[in-house]
């Protein structure tokens, strides 16, 4: 019983980093079109900035908030001088996709050049510090990530409902050439969505640092499950982003204790097939198939 | 030949086609007709495939033939156009009408296509792009490639759409050659002189639902006809 | 005939002349190495070229049905003493028989989609052979294969393959046959399939290609290719591991292909070589290959996008008109 509540909670906070990453992945799709394969890139970017910060005595809370606008600005690199470069309508439709591509291996050739193969651990205080609470043990940084995540999510809903910016990017992911009619620049709104986009997997990265090492091959989990997440959640939309990344996370956390350990990992690939074969517009979507 | 039978298409909330029937038998030319947003070319998709219905059924000589998809039906006779000009673009006008013969078999492919250069008068532009023709002549490429699929049903999708006088007289004398092949021709359109020629027989569509069916000279007398066209003049 | 042909017919006299009599001119089995390994992964960009750039669909899973050959292959070795031409035929059958499973079900997938579905199978064939134990030899491997034993058809008895410029012929052959079964099969009325396909999919349909099943062959040419090249490369390296099945090769194919043109006859060979030889003749570190790697893949593919061969065929067109 006390297995099972605590891989439930730990099903949840693994899930709350999943959310992350695929809310980025997601909106970036939505709105830019564009499957961003470099998504894990940023996210190890940001654990990286974190071992970075917190080497040089940086305090925990800081580096929450500042390494993630850092690969944000980043984000925003990127898409101005090489994502609007190839989404030119001579090149074929699938030039975006593979300059993500492109990307994630000079990312991570980066990583592997300025940071070593080896991997590196993060000082943090928080992470031992636990509530014990007799059955059940929740660990400072668990509590530091979903308190982040629900604030996250509460914040990108308001600013997606409520102000001018969030409207005008879900006219955009609705339709394009109306929402270009009716005078929204939709150069901004791509560019912001980037930025949004990556913001939200740098910080899935440094949330995730002081639970486990660093080193430059981290990203490729997290991007794999955050495409399976956005595929069965629906590409496209955050709500399904939001209730697939938990059950993921729920999933991955009972049948590593009840299935197979091993095999934690395929869960996400196994869901994003069979969804496919017998969903296609995944849970929550709205793009159509043909064969 | 073909019997389209309560046949409905239901996009979420939206119902495009809602129950509608009608029968074409084999030789004529009928004429589906409608202003815009009535449904014709979700019709034409759900008959050739391209579309699934939600119901109803589509019959194909007696045999049922609902939801089967397009690359089957045209080996058994159907095929279609589309509606915005649907070619191979970057390959030639003997190319286009090469693929168009895919299914046929040897022999009788080489001669086919050299019939179809002829017969549509196409044989001089043989090895120009198709994109790099004259606006006329890729709407004729478009209904050769049609034909060279050996068709027994031919739907055309708008094929006087933009076209002016001069290449609309050309489009009919094209549409006389395909009957005199025995070929069933439905065609969806706009243009009503157009239609009022060449067709025997029309079925009105308005907001998916058939609200006529029958000779052109009649049909277009109907006063419900005529208030869904507001404005139009009367044909006699 | 068109000039073009007798262009493209020179080329390949040359390729010919060129792969057949490189073992006079190469002697350090260094260099040796680096033409097999670019001939297998040739062999490998030609057949993902049959799914990318002929019918268009993105595939991230060729990497796969290398794997599934290198890996039959193996372990009908390791386990069963197998080592002759039935083994390759084996790993030809299994392969295809994945790429069936694969195929039918992602194939009706379109475009992103289809992409990371395939993905997802690698990964999964990826975590098989992790957890095979025993069996596959886990994360470690297996080593031991035994060589390759072919019937020699001119006196009957088998012989061994145990130099690498036996290997080298073996890969050159089958090199020849994926170049011969490309070329076969553009130029045939399936190959006219998948351009129409390529060009306008709804007017193939509409003309009576069934556009599934003409994806679903060139999935199928491209999964049979790479399953015997995974089974040539086994017998040459003596061992197998799960590093065949990476994510990061299937990344490097596809850079193959694009780099050297995809769609195209030539681009692939091209892709492969550049691509192969490159890495190894620089024998940076592990690090700056890939990033150097990576560069090349963004430059191309925002000024380049149709790859070497695609641009040396442009400039002709243009000094052909001017």
């Amino acid at each position: 019983m006390q297995l099972l509540l605590q891989s439930i909670v730990n099903g949840f906070v693994d899930g709350f980093g999943y959310v992350l990453m695929a809310v980025g992945l997601t909106l970036v799709f939505g709105i830019g079109r564009v499957i961003n394969f470099a998504h894990g890139e940023l996210y190890t970017l940001g654990a990286f900035l974190a071992v970075l910060f917190i080497g040089h005595q940086f305090p925990y809370f800081s580096t929450v908030f500042i390494a993630p606008i850092l690969v944000g600005l980043l984000g925003i690199v990127i898409e101005r001088f090489i994502i609007r470069r190839v989404k030119k309508p001579g090149l074929s439709i699938w030039a975006p996709f593979l300059a993500t591509l492109a990307l994630l291996v000079i990312l991570q050739s980066l990583y592997l050049i300025i940071f070593g193969p080896d991997p590196q651990i993060v000082e943090n205080p928080y992470a031992y510090d636990s509530i014990n609470m007799g059955f059940l043990t929740i660990t400072g940084q668990d509590l530091i990530v979903s308190i982040l995540f629900f604030v996250v999510v509460f914040c990108l809903t308001w600013f997606i409902r409520k102000t001018r910016y969030g409207m005008a990017m879900r006219a955009v992911s609705q339709d394009r050439d109306t929402s270009l009619l009716m005078g929204i620049d939709i150069d901004t709104i791509y560019t912001l969505t980037w930025f949004l986009g990556v913001f939200l997997a740098a910080l899935a990265g440094v949330l995730v640092t002081p639970k486990s090492t660093v080193d430059p091959y981290i990203g490729r989990m997290p991007l794999l499950k955050g495409l399976s997440i956005v595929i069965v959640g629906g590409l496209g939309s955050v709500e399904g982003a939001v209730v697939t990344g938990i059950c993921l996370g729920l999933i991955e956390s009972l049948a590593s204790i009840y299935i197979s350990p091993s095999f934690k990992d395929g869960w996400g690939y196994l869901l994003v097939i069979l969804v496919l074969l017998f969903r296609p517009r995944g849970l929550l979507g709205r793009t159509v198939r043909r064969g | 030949m073909l019997a389209i039978e309560a046949l409905t298409k239901r996009f979420g909330g939206v119902v495009a086609v809602d129950s509608v029937s009608f029968g074409v038998n084999a030789g004529e030319v009928v004429g589906l007709i409608g202003p815009n947003g009535a449904g014709k070319t979700t019709v034409l998709n759900l008959v050739t495939g391209f579309s699934r219905p939600s119901a109803g059924k589509v019959l194909f000589n007696g045999k049922e033939v609902t939801g089967t998809p397009p690359y089957a039906l045209a080996k058994l006779g159907i095929v279609r156009t589309f509606q915005t000009t649907s070619l191979f673009s970057r390959m030639t006008v003997l190319e286009n009408i090469r693929i168009g013969t895919h299914l046929r078999a040897g022999r009788r492919k080489s001669q086919a296509i050299g019939a179809i250069l002829e017969e549509m008068s196409l044989a001089k532009f043989r090895d120009f792009a198709a994109n790099s023709l004259p606006y006329g002549v890729q709407r004729r490429l478009e209904i050769a490639v049609a034909l060279a699929a050996d068709p027994k049903l031919l739907l055309l999708d708008e094929p006087a759409a933009g076209m002016n006088p001069e290449e609309t007289h050309r489009l009919i004398e094209d549409l006389k050659l395909i009957i005199k092949k025995n070929i069933t021709i439905i065609l969806v359109e706009h243009n009503m002189r157009f239609v009022a020629q060449v067709c025997q027989r029309i079925v009105v569509l308005h907001r998916g639902r058939k609200i006529a069916e029958g000779v052109p000279g009649e049909v277009l007398e109907l006063p419900q006809v005529i208030e869904i066209y507001l404005g139009k003049r009367r044909y006699a | 005939m068109g000039q073009r042909k007798r262009v493209d017919i020179a080329i390949l006299c040359c390729l010919t002349l060129i792969t057949f009599a490189i073992p006079w001119a190469v002697k350090s089995s260094f260099y040796i190495h680096i033409l097999i390994m670019s001939a297998i992964n040739a062999v490998l960009a030609i057949g993902l070229n049959l799914c990318m750039g002929f019918i268009g669909e993105k595939s991230l899973g060729h990497a796969a049905f290398y794997g599934i050959g290198a890996y039959t292959t193996a372990v009908l070795s390791v386990h069963f003493g197998l080592s002759g031409p039935l083994n390759l035929l084996a790993a030809l059958f299994v392969t295809l028989v994945c790429a069936l499973i694969i195929g039918i079900p992602s194939l009706r997938l379109r475009g992103p989609y289809f992409a990371i579905v395939t993905l997802g199978f690698v990964l999964i064939l990826q975590l098989l052979v992790l957890n095979g134990g025993a069996f596959t030899g886990g994360p470690m491997g297996l080593p031991g294969i035994k060589r390759l034993t072919l019937p020699n058809i001119l006196t009957g008895r088998p012989f061994t393959l145990s130099t690498d410029i036996q290997y080298y012929y073996a890969a050159v052959m089958c090199f020849w046959l994926a170049m011969i079964v490309s070329i076969v099969s553009i130029n045939s009325r399936v190959g006219r399939a998948w351009l129409a396909i390529r060009e306008n999919l709804d007017l193939a349909e509409s003309v009576g290609i069934s556009a599934f099943r003409y994806k679903l062959v060139a999935f199928l040419m491209g999964a049979g290719l790479a399953g015997l090249a995974g089974a040539l490369y086994t017998h040459y390296t003596a061992f197998v591991s799960p590093r065949i099945v990476d994510t990061w090769v299937n990344v490097l194919l596809a850079a193959m292909v694009i780099v050297g043109g995809e769609g195209t006859l030539l681009g692939p060979v091209v892709g492969a070589v550049v691509l192969t030889a490159l890495p190894e003749a620089l024998r940076f570190a592990e690090g700056y290959r890939m990033l150097l790697f990576g560069v090349i893949l963004l430059i191309v593919i925002m000024f380049a996008p149709q790859g070497i061969v695609g641009l040396a065929a442009d400039l002709a067109k243009r000094r052909r008109r001017g």
